[in-house]
């Protein structure tokens, strides 16, 4: 299955990208996108610890299933206000 | 009003958008940016945000804050793009029947904007930008 990725402040200067689309076997967890993320941006890995994930605009454990065209966006950490 | 604009925000729309008869206070916070970082002389900074999930996040800490205080109205409005120092990167208000729920609400709504709604600060200085919250210099 295909699932789209954003990668947002810090994460898009290290990866170079703002999206990028990700294949995985079905019912792949988070975790198993991010450790196939890092091994194809190894840089991603310098935020691997600090960084949130969001499934479809919420956010989500690493344990959590994916389900095909779910959109992933990798977050470091929110410096709002 | 929860709302993301790219441009200067307009603080009497904000307070119009939270006026009621039956309030009896209006707490507005407005966030700036500011010249100095670490003992650096800041020249300009940039927002970004996953909008979307902004948006959502913003909407469900006013929800949660509805839930929780007697408030009557509630705005939200975050700047992004470039915001140059001294202007406002975000307003709250907050209006209530008093004054005590206006101030917490408010004061709840900008401590929780900061740690959970995805928009990132990157301060921008003479010699060197980096991303806010993250030590790596990019």
């Amino acid at each position: 299955m295909i699932v789209r990725v954003l990668f947002f402040a810090i994460a898009h200067d290290l990866t170079g990208t703002r999206e990028y689309s990700l294949e995985l076997e079905n019912a792949a967890t988070v975790e198993t996108a991010i450790d196939i993320l890092i091994r194809k941006f190894p840089a991603l890995r310098q935020i691997d610890q600090s960084m949130k994930i969001a499934v479809n605009k919420e956010y989500a454990g690493r344990s959590v299933e994916l389900q095909p065209d779910d959109e992933i966006a990798c977050l470091p950490p929110v410096s709002g206000g | 009003m929860i709302e993301i604009v790219r441009k200067p925000i307009d603080l009497f729309k904000v307070y119009e958008s939270i006026v009621d008869p039956t309030a009896g206070g209006i707490d507005i916070f407005v966030g700036t940016t500011r010249n100095n970082a670490e003992g650096k002389k800041v020249l300009s900074l940039e927002y970004e945000a996953y909008e979307p999930m902004a948006l959502r996040e913003m909407e469900s800490i006013a929800a949660n804050a509805r839930r929780i205080w007697e408030v009557i109205r509630i705005s939200i409005v975050h700047r992004i793009g470039a915001v140059d120092v001294g202007e406002a990167s975000i307003a709250i208000a907050v209006s209530a029947a008093h004054r005590r729920e206006a101030f917490e609400a408010c004061r709840y709504i900008i401590d929780t904007v900061k740690t959970t709604v995805p928009i990132w600060k990157k301060e921008r200085f003479t010699d060197s930008e980096s991303w806010v919250g993250k030590s790596t210099t990019v």
